[in-house]
């Protein structure tokens, strides 16, 4: 729907060779949405030996308007004279009813001794819909926002950071592992507490409770050393498991837990001497261990046990 | 030192005493050809002065064990076959009525002897049952109004057919308690099997035993039985075997809360100890080790400890609870 001919209504001189009659606007489309595009016409009937252009067109900051595109062209009449037109394509902001954009009419005439000046404000108007709810006083998108693509080249960074990132990790990870095997090495930790003992020993220690110290610490050791559950087990059992597992250092073990049995069982009551040869030939059984963790025994050896 | 000295002494009393042990295993296995396990668990049901649940299929020589252990030990023994038709006076006696005298003498029933094979109790009723595991607590039977004490050393050997359930009377959990252990009499195997093969095959009447022990060696047994020095360790050992059958949780067995719809009894750590006892005078000793507690738990525990239905559905039994538990329990 056209927004419909106008006419320009500001007064013109007597010897003025345009007159506001002679310039016409239409806008199509009559009503539209905020961003859209409004098609101006101004057409101007003029002598043919005029020269004519339009300026100023009210566009632009400022104003609701904003001109994407303009082309002009004359032609010739058949009662004689010619017609201007000017084509203007604007996009629309704000909302409500908008005046269309005013406008100069520049006429030149060779025989004049300037350009005539035609100043036209038209009386047309077009409405401007908005899309949004004027009651809503915050900012809410039409439509989604359009996601920016992905910078891709931020991932070399990130990915770097990463890699190294998990480079450090491992070998904290090694590094904690290694500390851990060191500190529970069941070697080390059996031979730190068969010394303690000893110490203890020389400091009152009874050697009743030094014997069931020996005996917790190797059922430790073993169970550490060899994945079995030496702490749940009779001395009888420890002495098949091992036998089973041929263990070089087996007939030692068994025989000093057979010691700490009595002492445990049988309320035996060793001296303090013999507590710390048991605690003496521990150690060193426990660091046999640690250098070569089982031999292969003669058959012979096996049998005459 | 004192307790040193008295093991010692002790220690070489067991050893003297203890000799009637293999003189009865000797005449034993001229009639047995292999269960000597079963045997045992009856020699330690003797010294500590309990009963046997036996259990098996039929023709494993549950009877023959103990009518010849009997004859061996010299203990009279009587073989009760618990009917569904039973009475409690036809186990224990009644008072008869004598017209000469015109009076009621008392008649002793069968479980007046030393050895009572009580085969198949689950074949009578509850009354009856009642009446023997009475017998067996109270060690005294009451017909009329006299009650007359029952013979020392007085033991009862129960069996149970563990795969014909029709028509039988369970013996409920209380009365299951009485039972020191529950002995499974397994089959014997092939070189075993064909001995007995080979024996039974003869047309000529089985060898008679002769008696090798004296009842008073059995008395004598009994006390150093009792002086069996048994640590404060091994003793809270067994309360931690015991208690893990009721709170499972406690000692890392969460998954087993579930599983055992009710553990062992306080009576069930008093067995395992006496039990205990008796298996260390086996061994020579004169202390218990938690060697010897390992070697009869299973008895004491597996029918003190029910599955539950869970566990019933996923083939779990008592033994595969102990074995559970013996693997998480720290031995001392």
């Amino acid at each position: 729907m056209a927004a419909g001919l106008g006419t320009a209504l500001p007064p013109a001189s007597a010897n003025a060779t345009l007159r506001p009659a002679d310039v016409r606007v239409s806008a199509e489309p009559d009503s539209l949405f905020a961003g859209e595009r409004l098609r101006y016409i101004i057409t101007v009937q003029h002598d043919r030996r005029d020269s004519i252009s339009v300026a100023s067109l009210k566009a632009g900051q400022g104003t609701p308007f904003e001109i994407t595109g303009t082309k002009s062209f004359s032609k010739n009449l058949p009662d004689g004279r010619a017609e201007f037109r000017m084509d203007t394509e604007l996009a629309v902001f704000g909302s409500g009813r908008k005046p269309l954009p005013g406008f100069t009419v520049v006429s030149g005439h060779a025989s004049a001794a300037g350009p005539e000046r035609l100043v036209i404000t038209p009386s047309e108007s077009v409405t401007v819909l908005s899309m949004t709810d004027s009651t809503v006083t915050e900012l809410r998108p039409i439509a989604p926002p359009v996601s920016a693509p992905f910078p891709t080249w931020l991932m070399v960074p990130v990915l770097l950071s990463l890699a190294a990132l998990g480079l450090a990790g491992y070998f904290v990870k090694l590094l904690v592992t290694a500390l851990r095997r060191h500190l529970d090495d069941p070697v080390r930790a059996a031979r730190n507490r068969l010394r303690a003992i000893r110490r203890q020993l020389s400091k009152g220690l009874q050697p009743a409770a030094g014997y069931e110290s020996l005996s917790n610490i190797l059922r430790e050791f073993l169970q550490k050393r060899y994945q079995f559950g030496a702490l749940e087990m009779v001395t009888q059992e420890i002495a098949d498991e091992l036998a089973a597992r041929r263990i070089n250092i087996r007939q030692e073990l068994i025989k000093l837990l057979d010691e700490a049995d009595l002492v445990k069982f049988a309320d035996r009551r060793p001296d303090i001497e013999e507590c710390r040869r048991s605690l003496r030939i521990a150690e060193v059984l426990v660091a046999t261990a640690a250098e070569a963790e089982t031999t292969e025994e003669e058959p012979l050896m096996e049998d005459s046990e | 030192m004192k307790q040193e000295t008295d093991l010692e002494l002790l220690g070489r009393q067991i050893a003297e005493e203890s000799a009637f042990i293999d003189r009865a295993r000797e005449v034993l296995a001229t009639t047995i050809i292999g269960q000597g396990a079963v045997i045992d668990k009856v020699i330690i049901a003797l010294l500590a002065n309990g009963h046997l649940l036996l259990e098996g299929v039929p023709g494993l020589a549950k009877t023959l064990i103990v009518r010849t252990f009997a004859s061996a030990m010299n203990l009279s023994f009587h073989r009760i076959q618990f009917t569904p038709d039973m009475l409690p006076a036809d186990l224990i006696g009644t008072m008869i009525y004598n017209p000469k005298t015109m009076e009621f003498h008392p008649r002793m029933g069968p479980v007046f002897a030393n050895v009572i094979l009580a085969d198949e109790i689950n074949r009578s009723p509850a009354k009856v049952q009642s009446a023997l595991l009475e017998a067996m607590q109270e060690k005294q039977v009451t017909i009329g109004d006299v009650t007359y004490p029952l013979g020392e050393p007085f033991m009862v050997l129960a069996t149970q057919n563990p795969v014909e359930h029709e028509g039988t009377y369970m013996l409920p959990e209380a009365q299951l308690d009485r039972f020191m252990m529950k002995v499974i009499v397994e089959y014997p195997t092939f070189e075993e099997e064909l001995e007995v093969m080979q024996r039974a095959s003869a047309v000529q009447a089985p060898i008679e035993v002769q008696a090798v022990v004296q009842p008073e060696e059995v008395f004598r047994s009994r006390s150093l039985v009792d002086r069996i020095y048994v640590d404060q360790r091994v003793q809270r050992y067994i309360v931690d075997l015991v208690t893990a059958t009721r709170s499972p949780e406690r000692y890392g067995l969460g998954s087993l809360s579930t599983m055992i719809e009710y553990g062992a009894s306080p009576r069930a750590s008093i067995f395992l100890l006496l039990a205990s006892k008796a298996h260390a005078f086996l061994q020579r000793r004169a202390y218990a080790t938690p060697e010897d507690v390992k070697s009869i738990v299973y008895e004491v525990l597996r029918h003190r400890v029910r599955p539950s239905y869970e566990a019933e559905a996923e083939n779990m039994k008592a033994e595969d609870f102990i074995r559970n538990i013996l693997e998480h329990v720290q031995v001392p």
